[in-house]
């Protein structure tokens, strides 16, 4: 009994009815710090902190009584000062006729397990709070008992009170918008019969009636011998991201408008010009043959050829106005797959007015059966004019020197297309041939800023590249990549 | 002269444009060149007859400004009608500055081309008119000796004839002859028309 007694990593220590410690072991000596001949003869109260004095006299009431003080946690101190968390157990000591003599206390140092504890429950804290800021829940499935837990906040975001609901398998796909359920059963199940990853997003239908959007990602859990045990997963509420997502996208897209409606108020000038270029012939045939038929002996052959010339011209000037309607008039993305070289021929022709203005010789060098590029036709001829009339303005101060803009297009990878639009202008620094893509960098007087940007963003949406760079000669080249789509044969 | 004799010059890089203008003009009786470009005419033979420019301004490579001022550095006076699909203000004080006949906007009334035509038509006959003239008044001021020419040149300045003598160091009988010849020569009828003859080559008094 002595050996047990001594060889305890508990303390036992035993204390008569006054308070004063009568034995003390090896254990107390470890957890406290004072050896035997120190404490024997002093009162307990040299391990009680200040704060706790009080806690002596009721417990020595308690033993006077005959009564028991089991698995007590409170706080001594150690002979070093230190306040260590301990677990105190407290029994009488009786004479051969009952009576009270003393106690038996047998204390556990609880500090390591008391730290993990408040540590674990800070992070507990830490992670909930995570959760919520997050708006991202968790959970885990056991594949073999089939139990489903859910964090708080996975509660929360599936508008549950985790007092009253259990979450099950079932109840989940239940919540799960009607539209999205078979396609996210299914996926789901492939990935546990593959033991893979999974990642989706669906709708949920909340029992209030509201709907939010879940984007969901889990991985399996395998126990030592490799068997499938659970899935580990989070929700991540992205309704209010989505909604901003489409503010955002909405936004830009009315400001692309915007930058169109503007570019084409720049152009006013040019567009007037080619559309009273057709009117002035379609006049000047017209007052021709007038004067032709007023001769004596009309020649109809030339007559009627002044007539084929107006209905023609008349074409082209309705051509002309199309165009610009077209390019005002849409606002949403539509991609097809589209002829980029005729795409380029039409944008061609509403600048063509702004190229003769400037004193510009355009060249093109097209590709012959390029493969068709997925695209929005308004929002690429966006592209193109801004860039053609970039290119022009560029060569505006470059004085006598000769001003050629080529247009090029050539198929780089089987699956791409690139599209390049180089001046003779006044080059481009650089240093600034990133910035250029910047929102509101400009290096024009009363320009905007917002022309290559919103270019760029375009170009991007379509999964292709724009770029510039500095001829090595004179002015700049200005490159686009499009994915082509080669299954797809115009 | 019939409009048949005078040629009418489109210049215009838009063809249709080209082709109507071709064919209105040539509908009012006129002979009509076109061409693509102001290169193109420029670097063409220049018409014998009278003739004018019907000149588009906003064209690629060199625009309907350049090919004036080029024109006037080489010394080609044919006179120039601006037609433009758009014109600014700005653009057509200058064109009319540097001497332009009109400036029509498409699409134009057939009345103001032609009147436009006729009026430019006409400063160009009258041009040449002028400097027909000039190359007669250069050819017999050329058929002078030089004597001749000095004294020319001292009696157009308002010296008399002993003044002359007297610079020249010759007799004064001398200095009379030589001057009937020259009035002779230069076709003069009295000091008056030989001193605007002298104004219109340029000949200065050496005193000046």
């Amino acid at each position: 009994m002595a050996a047990i007694v001594e060889s305890s990593d508990d303390a036992i220590v035993s204390k008569d009815l006054n308070g004063i410690i009568a034995s003390w072991n090896k254990g107390a000596e470890k957890i406290f710090g004072y050896t035997a001949a120190e404490v024997i003869g002093m009162p307990v109260t040299i391990l009680i902190p200040p704060d706790r004095t009080d806690e002596e006299p009721q417990i020595l009431e308690r033993i006077k009584r005959g009564e028991q003080v089991v698995h007590y946690e409170t706080v001594r101190r150690r002979k070093d000062g230190a306040e260590i968390d301990i677990s105190l157990t407290v029994l009488p000591v009786l004479d051969k006729t009952g009576n009270v003599i003393g106690a038996s206390k047998i204390a556990r140092d609880i500090t390591q397990p008391k730290r993990a504890e408040k540590k674990l429950r800070r992070s507990e804290a830490y992670l909930a709070e995570g959760q919520r800021l997050s708006h991202t829940g968790s959970w885990a499935w056991n594949v073999l008992t089939g139990d489903l837990f859910w964090s708080q906040e996975h509660f929360r975001i599936f508008g549950l009170d985790p007092e009253k609901a259990t979450p099950s398998y079932e109840m989940f796909f239940e919540m799960v918008h009607s539209e999205d359920q078979f396609l996210l059963k299914r996926g789901f199940e492939k990935a546990v019969n593959e033991r893979s990853d999974f990642e989706a997003n669906y709708r949920i239908t909340r029992p209030d009636g509201i709907i939010r959007r879940i984007h969901s990602l889990c991985h399996p859990v395998f126990d030592e011998s490799g068997a499938l045990i659970e899935y580990v997963g989070t929700v991540i509420d992205t309704t209010e991201r989505k909604r901003a997502e489409e503010a955002i996208r909405s936004a830009q897209a009315e400001l692309a408008h915007a930058i169109r409606a503007l570019t084409l108020g720049e152009l006013t000038a040019s567009i007037a010009h080619e559309v009273n270029q057709p009117l002035g012939a379609i006049v000047a045939d017209g007052q021709a043959c007038l004067r032709l038929l007023a001769r004596d002996a009309p020649d109809l052959g030339e007559v009627r050829e002044a007539v084929v010339c107006m209905i023609s011209d008349a074409m082209r000037a309705n051509e002309v106005i199309r165009r610009i309607r077209a390019l005002l008039k849409k606002n949403a993305s539509e991609k097809a797959p589209l002829d980029i070289n005729k795409t380029i021929q039409e944008v061609i022709a509403l600048a063509a007015g702004e190229l003769g203005k400037n004193q510009v010789l355009l060249r093109t060098e097209l590709e012959a059966d390029l493969p068709p590029v997925l695209g929005d036709r308004v929002e690429l001829q966006q592209v193109l004019l801004n860039l053609i009339l970039n290119g022009c303005e560029a060569m505006s101060g470059v004085g006598w020197q000769p001003r050629e803009l080529v247009i090029k297009t050539r198929k780089c990878k089987p699956d791409e297309v690139m599209v390049e639009v180089r001046d003779s202008g006044v080059g481009i620094d650089p240093q600034n041939a990133e910035s250029l893509f910047d929102a509101f960098f400009t290096t024009k007087e009363g320009g905007l800023g917002l022309g290559l940007s919103i270019s760029r963003r375009i170009i991007e949406a379509h999964g292709g590249r724009l770029w510039a760079a500095p001829n090595e000669e004179q002015g700049a080249t200005l490159r686009f990549t499009l994915p082509a789509n080669c299954e797809s044969r115009l | 002269m019939t409009e048949a004799n005078q040629m009418v010059i489109v210049i215009d890089d838009d063809l249709s444009a080209r082709t109507a203008i071709k064919r209105l003009v040539g509908a009012m009786g006129f002979s009509v060149k076109t061409f693509g470009s102001g290169q193109e005419f420029l670097y063409g033979e220049l018409p014998e007859e009278p003739s004018c420019l019907i000149l588009d301004v906003r064209m690629p490579g060199l625009s309907g400004l350049d090919v004036q001022r080029k024109m006037k550095e080489r010394g080609v006076h044919i006179p120039i009608i601006f037609i433009t699909g758009h014109g600014d203000v700005p653009m057509s004080v200058q064109a009319m500055k540097a001497g332009a006949v009109d400036f029509l906007i498409k699409p134009f009334r057939d009345q103001d081309l032609l009147d436009a035509i006729w009026q430019a038509l006409e400063r160009d006959r009258a041009a040449r008119q002028r400097q027909a003239k000039m190359a007669d008044l250069q050819r017999r001021h050329g058929s002078l000796t030089a004597c001749e020419r000095k004294v020319m040149t001292l009696v157009v300045s308002g010296l008399l004839n002993k003044q002359i003598a007297a610079e020249l160091g010759v007799s004064e009988k001398t200095i009379k002859v030589h001057r009937s010849r020259v009035m002779q020569k230069m076709r003069a009828e009295c000091l008056a028309e030989l001193v605007r003859m002298a104004e219109r080559l340029g000949i200065n008094s050496p005193k000046d």
